[in-house]
């Protein structure tokens, strides 16, 4: 009978490993951006052929002009108010509507040639002030 | 007078488990890595106190607006008549879609109200407006 020949077993070092795995560690811990991205979210309404026409009671108009001024208060009451009074008013007004059995509903309205900036400080007042349905006038 | 030396414990740290602990951490990266595709233009995006953390990064397309008026999307300048029918691809390829828009804090109304109807157009209609928190 033959003796089977003995068969080496090649040995592996395993001790570079963590070497090799540090350094793909260090390449992604790199690479990765954990740039939290922030904003304020909207979702914007159907194509304009499609959208209605807001009749319902408890409409809250607010207007930007290019002066960057504000306009705020139901139709036909609007009255010039300061950017930071914005949220302050629109919860007065809620609770009123509120008290009417209404919901309250904020239409903004501004012209081309005011900044975006304002508009966003605007919106973040209105968000500020806890109210959820936005109209975007066009 | 000699002090008899305290004899020392020795206790060494097993590092056995090294290896596996650096796996855990690089498969941790290697799942959260997401890799800047673009660079965009320089603009000054205004803050606001309501600027939540946006979910879905991989979702997020980025179009960049300075005050002049030049629109990038994905390191390209195009134009606002070009926008609709690429976010409108955008859209095709991924439903989910999510745009952000980084428009400059002294750029003009008018060319918002352009580009949200361009992207009412597309029916890419999950927007975000890029602010930094206050």
């Amino acid at each position: 009978m033959l003796k089977k020949p003995e068969r080496k077993v090649g040995d592996f070092d395993a001790s570079s490993m963590a070497d090799i795995t540090f350094l793909l560690l260090i390449f992604f811990l790199v690479t990765t951006t954990i740039s939290s991205e922030k904003g304020i979210k909207f979702v914007l309404p159907q194509k304009a052929d499609q959208t209605e026409g807001v009749k319902v009671k408890g409409v809250v108009n607010i207007l930007l002009n290019d002066d960057d001024d504000v306009l705020l208060g139901k139709k036909g009451k609007e009255e010039e108010v300061n950017i930071q009074q914005v949220r302050d008013r629109l919860q007065i007004l809620s609770r009123e509507i509120a008290a009417q059995g209404d919901s309250i509903i904020v239409s903004i309205k501004v012209t081309p040639g005011s900044t975006y900036k304002n508009y966003i400080e605007l919106l973040d007042q209105v968000k500020s002030a806890k109210i959820n349905r936005i109209s975007l006038a066009q | 007078m000699i002090a008899s030396k305290k004899k020392s414990v020795k206790a060494p740290i097993s590092t056995a488990s090294m290896p596996d602990i650096i796996f855990m951490l690089l498969i941790f990266f290697m799942v959260s890595t997401v890799f800047i595709e673009h660079r965009g233009i320089p603009v000054t995006i205004p803050s606001a106190v309501n600027a939540n953390k946006i979910e879905g990064k991989r979702n997020i397309t980025y179009c960049y607006i300075d005050m002049d008026k030049r629109i990038n999307v994905d390191d390209k300048m195009i134009t606002i008549k070009e926008l609709s029918s690429m976010m409108y691809f955008k859209r095709t390829q991924n439903p989910r879609v999510i745009v952000s828009l980084k428009i400059d804090g002294n750029a003009k109304n008018s060319i918002l109200d352009q580009v949200q109807k361009a992207l009412q157009e597309a029916d890419a209609r999950r927007i975000v407006y890029a602010a930094s928190p206050k």
